[in-house]
């Protein structure tokens, strides 16, 4: 655990999916600040705002696929296809448990695919997994 | 003439008339051959006559030759043989040359006239070579030999008288010894004919004549016996002169004339023969030029008959080949698979007629096959066209379902999850918090509900609303903005509807569905009120198809979402209310409708939404 605050992109149509997963992320780590996407367009705004060096590289990215305007596969490929945004680890957090999806996620390098799960408790405990399993990593260090 | 042979003869007929025809042509030239050759050995058999006159010729030397060896035989050897023979062989040879005078041309007969006087002439004089032969044959003897034992006697008479006398006696011994020496110098001399010999027999006559003489001068007694004895003397004396005489005669007569008569009969035969030659040169030359003559009109002829044949096979040729190769081409496009293949008009129903009958079935069959070929490609492609629809219609239906899958979970994974945080938040004792929580979970479960009815909707459509009349737009329309007109005006938002629209063929409901989705969308995207939101509908006709415009002044859509904003539950904006059915709706009516609809747009300067719809068959711009 790191001392710096860290800054969690969490791109995501739904309001109360949001509200959900900034629930269990305030509950379970309070040093993560998280900046709220709601549709494809604001979150390429952002994205070039890291490229343009004006914003930081967020620690760790959440992104859903079904988004107004551009979609999630969009957004993906536009992280993972310039070489600075491609060092942001991205984790595909949607309701699509297609194979269509997962497969074209993976191949445009997404670091994770994980289906929102519809368990009672299972979503903070899948949201607190993610968070565990990325502070195993030295992602960062890049 | 191919035309004749076509128009009036079967195949079968044509090959039989050619066979005919070639075998006349034949039969024609081996006729002609014949009579060539058997004029040509008509000549050769006259030449062969003609060279017989030759055996003449050498039958006429042949014989006089001989007749003269015969007669040289006789003259000199005294064979009476000979005699005969030179006879016989006059006699023979004076017959033929009377049968040839008869069968010979004027021309041969002259020379044998001019031979025959000759052969007699020398006959003649054979005869009298003869007649001295046999004179001096007899005169050898009888005069000679009397001549000689009475000379002998007489001086034996002396010599008995002379008996004293040994020195006369000697001379009488040495006269008789003399005539001795005559007798044998003649005999020498008609043996050898020298007549050196004649000389000697001379002088020993006149020795002995010259001893008597001299005995008679000296004996006086006796002399008249010795006078007698030289009275005898020169007879024997003539006798021998006489005998040398014939024998001159007889020689000179076979040396001279026959010889001459000889010569001369052997002249006239060696020109006959010449002559012979002559005319035998001219009768080769005439029947050389003859075979030549008869040959050039036979290769001429030949050649004639063969052009004739020629073009007789040919003009057969033509009415048998070329029909067959035109059919064999006509074939060669049949199996092809050509139904347009041409088929040679032939009018007769020959062999070849039965042909064309054949390759118009073919063609026949070939046009069927062709047909056939072409309903099945027909039927192919509809398959084709049928196996894509299908294919589009899986995925679209893949596309529905995953659309679904993820929009209906949404709604789930909220309310487990807000479940989830109330129980946290009860265990925590926060109940008013977790109470405040329920709200989210109601308006999950109502918003999971819309979408539900949404897509039933979606569903629906295409699959009750079979039933398509004819909808005239301008109506449809005008009712259209008359039930919308209160709540429009109330919120400022002008609706337009443009004259001269189009009457299309479709399902009225959903059409009116479609305009209210669209109007809908209009209205929920209106910009700020002082400019006046408005949504203008008009049409333009284009081609074969009407195209209805929805113009609307709203914020517009950037091009990188026209595509999308057609897709099932797909929001430009998740504050905006709606699911995100509405366009996909119009889509699924236009594509019912057999029709199309995309948008025309760019930020900030509105959006336009083109219809496009078959023009209907009873359609016109009313």
């Amino acid at each position: 655990m790191t001392h710096q605050r860290r800054n969690l992109l969490l791109i995501e149509d739904s309001y109360e999916h949001a509200e959900l997963a900034m629930f269990y992320i305030a509950e379970y780590r309070q040093d993560i600040d998280i900046i709220h996407l709601p549709d494809g367009g604001s979150a390429m705004q952002y994205l070039e705002s890291i490229r343009n060096g004006e914003r930081p590289l967020p620690w760790l990215c959440l992104l859903d696929l079904k988004l107004p305007k551009y979609d999630g596969h969009e957004i993906l490929s536009t992280i993972k296809d310039d070489e600075y945004l491609a060092r942001i680890p991205v984790v595909v957090f949607t309701t699509s448990a297609a194979s269509k999806d997962i497969q074209q996620a993976i191949t445009k390098h997404a670091n994770s695919f994980i289906t929102k799960p519809m368990g009672a408790d299972r979503y903070g405990m899948t949201i607190d997994s993610i968070l565990k399993y990325w502070e195993l990593n030295q992602h960062e260090r890049i | 003439m191919t035309q004749f042979l076509i128009n009036h003869f079967k195949l079968q007929q044509r090959i039989n008339i050619g066979y005919i025809l070639a075998g006349s042509v034949s039969v024609i030239i081996v006729i002609l051959a014949a009579l060539a050759f058997s004029s040509i050995s008509n000549d050769y058999r006259s030449y062969i006559s003609s060279s017989q006159k030759f055996h003449i010729d050498l039958l006429l030397t042949g014989q006089i030759t001989d007749i003269h060896r015969q007669a040289m035989i006789y003259t000199y050897q005294g064979h009476p043989s000979a005699a005969d023979q030179v006879m016989t062989g006059y006699e023979n040879l004076l017959k033929q040359l009377d049968t040839d005078l008869q069968a010979n041309p004027p021309k041969i007969q002259a020379f044998l006239d001019t031979i025959r006087p000759h052969l007699k002439n020398y006959y003649a004089v054979f005869l009298q070579v003869k007649k001295q032969r046999d004179t001096q044959q007899y005169l050898i003897r009888n005069d000679f030999r009397n001549h000689a034992s009475t000379i002998e006697t007489l001086i034996r008479d002396l010599t008995i008288q002379f008996s004293h006398s040994s020195d006369v006696n000697w001379q009488l011994e040495s006269i008789l010894n003399r005539l001795l020496s005559v007798e044998r110098n003649l005999y020498r001399y008609l043996d050898i004919l020298d007549s050196s010999y004649v000389a000697a027999a001379k002088e020993q006559l006149d020795e002995a004549t010259a001893v008597l003489e001299n005995i008679g001068r000296h004996n006086h007694a006796q002399q008249s016996l010795i006078n007698q004895a030289i009275d005898k003397l020169e007879r024997y004396r003539q006798s021998f002169n006489e005998v040398v005489q014939r024998t001159r005669g007889y020689l000179y007569l076979i040396n001279v004339v026959m010889a001459a008569e000889a010569y001369e009969i052997l002249y006239q035969s060696k020109k006959l023969s010449n002559l012979i030659t002559e005319e035998m040169a001219v009768k080769e030359r005439a029947i050389s030029a003859h075979v030549e003559e008869i040959l050039w009109i036979l290769t001429v002829c030949c050649s004639v008959l063969l052009a004739i044949m020629a073009l007789i096979t040919d003009s057969i040729r033509r009415s048998i080949a070329l029909p067959i190769a035109r059919l064999a081409n006509t074939f060669r496009a049949l199996t092809g698979g050509s139904s347009q293949a041409s088929i040679p008009a032939y009018p007769l129903n020959d062999e070849i007629g039965q042909l064309i009958h054949a390759a118009s079935s073919f063609r026949d069959k070939n046009m069927e096959t062709e047909c056939l070929l072409q309903e099945s490609l027909r039927l192919t492609r509809a398959l084709e066209s049928s196996h894509k629809t299908l294919e589009h219609t899986n995925e679209e239906l893949e596309q529905v379902i995953h659309t679904v899958s993820h929009d209906l979970k949404s709604p789930l994974v909220t309310s487990m999850g807000f479940v989830s945080i109330m129980r946290k938040l009860a265990d925590q004792g926060q109940y008013e918090q977790a109470v405040s929580r329920l709200d989210k979970i109601t308006l999950s479960i109502g918003r999971m509900e819309q979408l539900i009815n949404d897509l039933l909707d979606f569903s629906r459509v295409g699959r009750i609303d079979l039933n398509h009349k004819r909808i005239d737009m301008n109506a449809l329309l005008y009712r259209f903005a008359q039930t919308h007109e209160e709540n429009l005006n109330r919120i400022g938002f002008t609706l337009r509807i443009h004259p001269n629209l189009p009457v299309i063929h479709g399902n009225e409901s959903r059409i009116l569905q479609l305009f209210e989705n669209i109007l809908t969308n209009a209205v929920k995207y209106a910009p700020n009120e002082e400019q006046g939101a408005r949504l203008e509908i008009g049409a333009i006709a284009y081609y074969d198809h009407s195209l209805i415009f929805c113009r609307d002044n709203g914020p517009g859509i950037e091009p990188a979402f026209q595509q999308k904003i057609f897709g099932l539950f797909y929001r430009l904006d998740n504050h905006a209310e709606g699911s995100g059915i509405g366009l996909a709706i119009v889509k699924k009516v236009m594509k019912i409708h057999g029709g199309d609809i995309w948008v025309e747009s760019e930020p900030g300067k509105g959006a336009c939404f083109w219809l496009k719809f078959p023009r209907s068959k009873t359609a016109e711009v009313s």
